[in-house]
């Protein structure tokens, strides 16, 4: 894959959305400004940047590869993030970060669950007594069911 | 090892049929905006003393977004036991109803009781030093004889102090630009300086720069003088009773509480706005407390309000 | 000399043993919230604000403060060691930071954030007792036409911060653009790319966009590489600078200091392009430009004193005017009123020690901090010595936390997760996120004023140019964009030459 297309292939599926939905909003003119003008003229001027983009690496003869992706990593860290964000308030902060460190460590070869889960137990205790106990923010702690 | 399972279900139980004496835990007391502003400052010394009246803590909770529309859907969302109440106020209940219906994620009117109200605040109608009016009936007079020429500025659109703008506008025939502005600041230094012509903002927000002789009052948009700025003439007595404007707050639980809670809850907040402190807090903050308004004198305000508004809203959109 | 009586009023109010306690427990507070991944000061205050509603007004404005730099300092912190803005005043600090953070430098970044601040805050102290009012007064000079005159300076500055094509840089910039113009119009009240999510009418918050491409993608991009590229920071060089190195950071952070302290003054936004108006400048002056974004000294020195000195200024309206001149000033008007006390230009004569106490206790706070942070360097450093399959579950919990404390909501950190497939790509194209995230926070701005203008001038386009100050910003992006295309000419000459 080159690095280059990818990249002028992303900067005008932006600004296509950019620009399909800003056009149904208001657009007015330019002394009159309303809400779509600014959204409309920036995807415009962004699809122009990426057409230039991709058009100069379709010509290049040497293209940049893009790096590997670590499908792992990503899938591992967002289900972690997610499942915290939807065990926070019918589990407590203990649990659910209990449960967002075990999953997050999932994206670690090879996988050490003995060693996870004390890192999940020690960073929830932390968390809950410093910023809950100790400053204050306004955190659950324990399961509302 | 199901047996002592079993007992701590069974003591669990009992616990429950024990008749508890509301409240017998804190309170959370929502408030839809940020740590900070004024509807949290009021709220926090409010909360402090229904704590002296319920005899147990009642917390403050910050959850703003979207103008009040985050928290009171918070508030609507809750168990209707009397261990949630909400710092209503006149965005999320009258305006955003009124001119965004399509915004609402909750019933303003069904899915609420007002406990009772609190405060109400009008606008100061406030211009810079050096403005060629300084009257509100020199300043309908000079946009009367310069139509679209003037502009005035606010927190924002479908906030008290733009909907104060247009009902001014409206029952005066004043043809004034709306300029809206992202926060108080900004604006007030556009005023000072000049660059707007006026403003429609509460008088905490404003006091400074009276006082440094920057900006200069022309009146109030309330029904009665208020004790701050007892010279500022209100638009009743300048002839425009139509623009009246007032922010106003209240307190409300979710719809279905119980009566006896619902009671408990009145008694306490009338204790607590008969408190001197608080009397002090909303005399310097420029408000007038409301009188003893409940549910049902508290509903029809609110729909008064919200078809007041909707009046307004035709000349609203830029 | 009048001056001098206040000073020393001043330091009289702020030197009392239990001031001082506030003021250290502000400090301590507000640095142990600033580590939080993706929380700044204006969060941090948010939070802690309630804790200050039992005090006198002295005491909670003394820690309020203390909070403040706290922030700031813990913001820098993990911008050096994590690569997490907690700001947008911070994110040019961990273009460089990090960076010599990697390279085993950590310990020099953070002293020279520490002592570059610490030189600001000295500095900008005298500033506030010397010029106060006039300071206030320039406030008064900016409209809506100098705000966007402002606005395209900083703009075309945002394309300076990365050292990625030109072409890819101003992309960037307006992705972020985009970005910023998700949720409620302001001048009109419609709502943009919403669809019909009320969470979302407020717009995407910076810090949720700043962690998912700074700190979440990161961290996926370090999981798929072998531990030893991720921590080369295995190799830690003396904590402490040299003397020939105190000599380096003098001179940016002395630049640093006047930018940030006329930037700091003004309404809305002075602190962020403070420091990257730093930064642009010190790449600008320095013999080896090429450096930075790679770990160059200056690059941390400026922008830390720049912020900080944007951050003391950033009071003077509120002293001497009441007037707030950013988000957390606003805050602070809040703690005032609670405690009764209306911010205005009265309270100077009315109650002079809160005023110059609070002054004083800038500068004390400042030194406090730098006295806490200096030791801290070595625990930070060793921080970094953890095995990094341990350390990131901790950096993805702190972020989470830091992200649902911004509203108490969890949609925040939900939004982390969707935002996080977007910076991974980011990371993966090694696309420059710096720019993106200046525009997010110009853009704004940048079109807010525009509209403003128009409105009030009924869509007269000659209003924009109406003031000297405005003028003058528009040739200084002029000659910006000159310089910045120069070089690029001449190399090309070059090229030509040689054929």
């Amino acid at each position: 894959m080159r690095r280059d297309t990818i990249v002028g292939l992303t900067f005008l599926a932006i600004a296509a959305f950019f620009a399909f939905f800003g056009s149904q909003l208001t657009i007015g003119t330019a002394a009159r400004m309303n809400a779509g003008y600014v959204p409309v003229l920036g995807a415009v001027l962004l699809g122009a940047l990426g057409a230039v983009i991709l058009g100069q690496d379709l010509l290049r003869r040497t293209p940049e590869p893009i790096a590997r992706i670590n499908w792992r990593g990503l899938i591992c860290v967002a289900a972690g993030i997610l499942v915290f964000a939807y065990t926070l308030r019918p589990l407590g902060l203990p649990l659910a970060s209990v449960l967002l460190v075990l999953i997050g460590c999932l994206a670690e070869r090879p996988i050490r669950p003995v060693q996870a889960l004390a890192l999940g137990v020690f960073l929830a205790a932390a968390s809950s007594l410093i910023f809950v106990g100790g400053i204050g923010l306004q955190l659950p702690l324990w399961p509302t069911l | 090892m199901k047996a002592p399972l079993l007992a701590l279900g069974l003591v669990m139980a009992a616990a429950g049929l024990a008749k508890a004496e509301y409240p017998d835990r804190p309170v959370t007391w929502i408030v839809p905006f940020s740590a900070g502003g004024v509807t949290d400052i009021s709220s926090r010394k409010l909360a402090e003393v229904l704590t002296e009246q319920l005899g147990q803590p009642v917390i403050v909770t910050n959850k703003p977004g979207a103008g009040g529309l985050v928290g009171t859907k918070e508030a609507q969302g809750a168990a209707p036991d009397g261990y949630t109440v909400l710092y209503g106020s006149s965005g999320p209940f009258g305006i955003i109803p009124a001119l965004s219906p399509e915004k609402l994620t909750y019933d303003p009117l069904k899915d609420f009781e007002v406990i009772r109200g609190v405060s109400a605040s009008p606008q100061m109608i406030v211009t810079h030093a050096d403005a060629p009016f300084s009257t509100i009936a020199e300043l309908v007079d000079y946009a009367k004889a310069n139509p679209g020429k003037l502009n005035f500025g606010s927190p924002g659109i479908g906030t008290a102090q733009h909907l104060a703008g247009e009902l001014f506008n409206k029952a005066t025939g004043a043809d004034m630009t709306h300029v809206p502005y992202k926060a108080g600041t900004s604006q007030m230094v556009d005023l000072a300086s000049g660059v707007l012509d006026l403003s429609f903002e509460y008088s905490p927000i404003v006091k400074p720069y009276v006082e440094e002789g920057k900006m200069k009052i022309l009146g109030t948009t309330g029904r009665e003088r208020i004790a701050t700025y007892p010279d500022a003439q209100t638009v009743v007595e300048a002839g425009y009773p139509d623009a009246v404007n007032m922010g106003w707050t209240f307190l409300g639980v979710p719809a279905g509480t119980p009566a006896e809670i619902r009671a408990r809850l009145e008694t306490a907040m009338n204790a607590v706005m008969a408190d001197q402190r608080i009397a002090d807090m909303i005399r310097t903050g420029g408000q007038i407390v409301v009188p003893a308004v409940g549910e049902t004198e508290g509903k029809a305000f609110i729909q008064a309000e919200i078809a007041k508004f909707k009046a307004a809203g035709g000349a609203v959109s830029n | 000399m009048e001056l001098l009586d206040h000073a020393i009023l001043g330091l009289t109010t702020a030197l009392t043993f239990q001031n001082l306690i506030y003021a250290f427990v502000g400090c301590l507070l507000g640095t142990l919230i600033g580590i939080l991944p993706g929380l700044g000061p204006l969060a941090t205050i948010s939070m802690l604000l309630p804790l200050t509603y039992s005090l006198g007004p002295t005491a909670a404005l003394i820690m309020l403060a203390g909070i403040y730099y706290g922030a700031q300092y813990g913001g820098s912190t993990t911008a050096i060691i994590v690569n997490l803005p907690g700001e947008s005043s911070a994110v040019v600090t961990a273009l460089d930071g990090y960076q010599m953070a990697r390279q085993g430098k950590a310990g020099l970044a953070l002293a020279t954030a520490a002592i570059s601040s610490f030189i600001a805050g000295t500095f900008a102290t005298v500033f506030i007792m010397l010029a106060a009012r006039p300071l206030a007064n320039l406030a008064f000079s900016f409209g809506p036409a100098e705000y966007f005159a402002m606005m395209v300076v900083g703009l075309l500055l945002a394309t300076v911060l990365s050292n990625a094509r030109l072409l890819e840089s101003v992309a960037m910039v307006l992705v972020g653009v985009l970005l910023s113009t998700v949720g409620t119009d302001l001048t009109s009240g419609d709502e943009r790319f919403t669809f019909g999510i009320t969470k979302l009418f407020d717009g995407l918050d910076f810090i949720v966009l700043a962690m998912a491409v700074f700190g979440f993608a990161e961290i996926v991009r370090n999981l798929g590489e072998d531990e030893d590229t991720v921590t080369g920071t295995a190799k830690i060089t003396r904590l402490m600078p040299t003397r020939a190195e105190l000599k380096q950071m003098l001179a940016p952070a002395t630049r640093g200091t006047m930018l940030g302290s006329i930037l700091g003054v003004l309404p809305g936004g002075g602190a962020a392009l403070a420091s990257f108006a730093s930064y642009a400048l010190e790449k600008r002056v320095s013999r080896n430009p090429e450096q930075f974004g790679k770990g160059h000294m200056a690059g941390v020195a400026g922008p830390e004193a720049a912020n900080n000195a944007a951050a003391q200024t950033s009071f003077i309206p509120l002293l001497t005017l009441g007037m707030p001149s950013n988000g957390v000033m606003a805050l602070m008007i809040g703690a005032m009123m609670i405690h009764d006390i209306t911010p205005g230009p009265r309270v100077m004569t009315s109650d002079p020690a809160l005023v110059w106490g609070l002054i004083a206790s800038m500068w004390i706070g400042n030194l406090i901090l730098v006295v806490l942070n200096l030791p801290l360097v070595g625990l930070w450093v060793r921080l970094l010595a953890v095995p990094y399959r341990l350390l990131y579950p901790a950096i993805m919990l702190l972020c989470c936390i830091g992200a649902y404390s911004l509203k108490n909501d969890s949609f925040e950190v939900m939004l982390c997760a969707v935002m996080l497939l977007g910076g991974y790509a980011i990371v993966l194209l090694r696309l420059p996120p710096a720019p993106m995230l200046m525009g997010f926070v110009l853009g704004p701005m940048l079109e807010e004023n525009l509209r403003r203008v128009l409105l009030i001038s009924r869509g007269d386009f000659a209003a924009l140019v109406g003031s000297p100050i405005s003028i003058g910003f528009y040739l200084l992006a002029a000659v910006a964009l000159l310089t910045m295309a120069l070089p690029n000419l001449r190399r090309k000459r070059e090229v030509l030459d040689e054929d």
